[in-house]
């Protein structure tokens, strides 16, 4: 399970380190990928243009780190519900987006969410097998036999 | 440390960094400062262009004949090379070429824009900055 454990934490870490740097360098084409979405006002989608591809590089590197490993597998699953709810918002109202995901500006539009929704589940599902497993690894703290009786 | 704590933590981290870029890079700070960027033209300035420039109307068949700038030609990526041949046929050198859209959050302009200039070599093509609708006469 360990190995198991470790792969998915390579494959994610590599993925969310990927998606940052393809934001952090190109911030202006993060920022029209937002704004196509039509889902948050100017300045909150200009915070998020500037903060989110550093969540993504954080939450790569904490991964790695034994104490803080669990909560960041725990917050990428958060991260991906909330890009798979913009995903699904967009199809659903039927706008042509850029996803703005791992610095890809084609247009997405109609049947073409299929594929960026897969691939959201995935990274969720991923994300959630990193939490449980890490679960269990995890020594166990104060409290924590309560939740294990 | 619990849970809650080092999300916290985590997001702090986040945004200390997000802050360092927005700091030392430019282009992280353009994003907040909302700057022109070089291929974008604002509604004031393309109005004051009126019909010296050359109007392109990125969106969709519908949406164009619904309404559109006056004296503009459609041009969209889902029928380009039947569209663009007008576009060409209209334009004469160092005539301005304003491309719109729906609105600033739409891309269909700017993917246009970049096309005519790569494409058809019309470097004056700029994407207007905001929404076309606001060209209309009150």
């Amino acid at each position: 399970m360990k190995i198991v454990a470790h792969a998915i934490r390579l494959v994610l870490a590599f993925l969310f380190t990927w998606a940052a740097i393809t934001k952090i360098s190109d911030p202006r084409a993060f920022q029209d990928a937002i704004a196509s979405y039509h889902l948050l006002p100017w300045l909150p989608a200009a915070i998020v243009t500037v903060w989110m591809p550093w969540l993504e590089l954080t939450l790569a590197v904490a991964l790695w780190i034994p104490r803080l490993g669990r909560t960041a597998a725990g917050m990428l699953v958060a991260l991906c519900s909330v890009f798979l709810v913009a995903l699904l918002q967009a199809w659903f109202r039927g706008i042509d987006i850029t996803c703005g995901c791992f610095g890809d500006s084609s247009v997405v539009s109609g049947m073409a969410y299929l594929p960026y929704v897969g691939r959201d589940l995935g990274l969720v599902s991923l994300a959630v097998v990193l939490w449980r497993l890490d679960a269990k690894a995890a020594p166990v703290e104060t409290g924590a036999a309560l939740d294990n009786p | 440390m619990g849970s809650l704590r080092k999300s916290a933590a985590l997001l702090a981290i986040a945004a200390v960094l997000g802050g360092l870029s927005v700091t030392f890079n430019p282009a992280a700070r353009a994003v907040l400062l909302d700057a022109l960027r070089e291929d974008e033209i604002t509604v004031a300035d393309a109005k004051a262009l009126g019909a010296a420039a050359l109007w392109i109307d990125a969106r969709s068949r519908a949406d164009f004949e619904s309404g559109h700038v006056e004296g503009a030609l459609q041009l969209n990526e889902d029928s380009w090379i039947e569209l663009l041949i007008p576009v060409i046929e209209r334009w004469q050198p160092g005539m301005p070429v304003v491309v719109y859209c729906d609105s600033q959050g739409c891309q269909a302009s700017r993917k246009v824009a970049e096309r005519l200039r790569a494409e058809a070599g019309i470097d004056s093509a700029k994407v207007l900055r905001g929404d076309w609708s606001e060209l209309r006469p009150r």
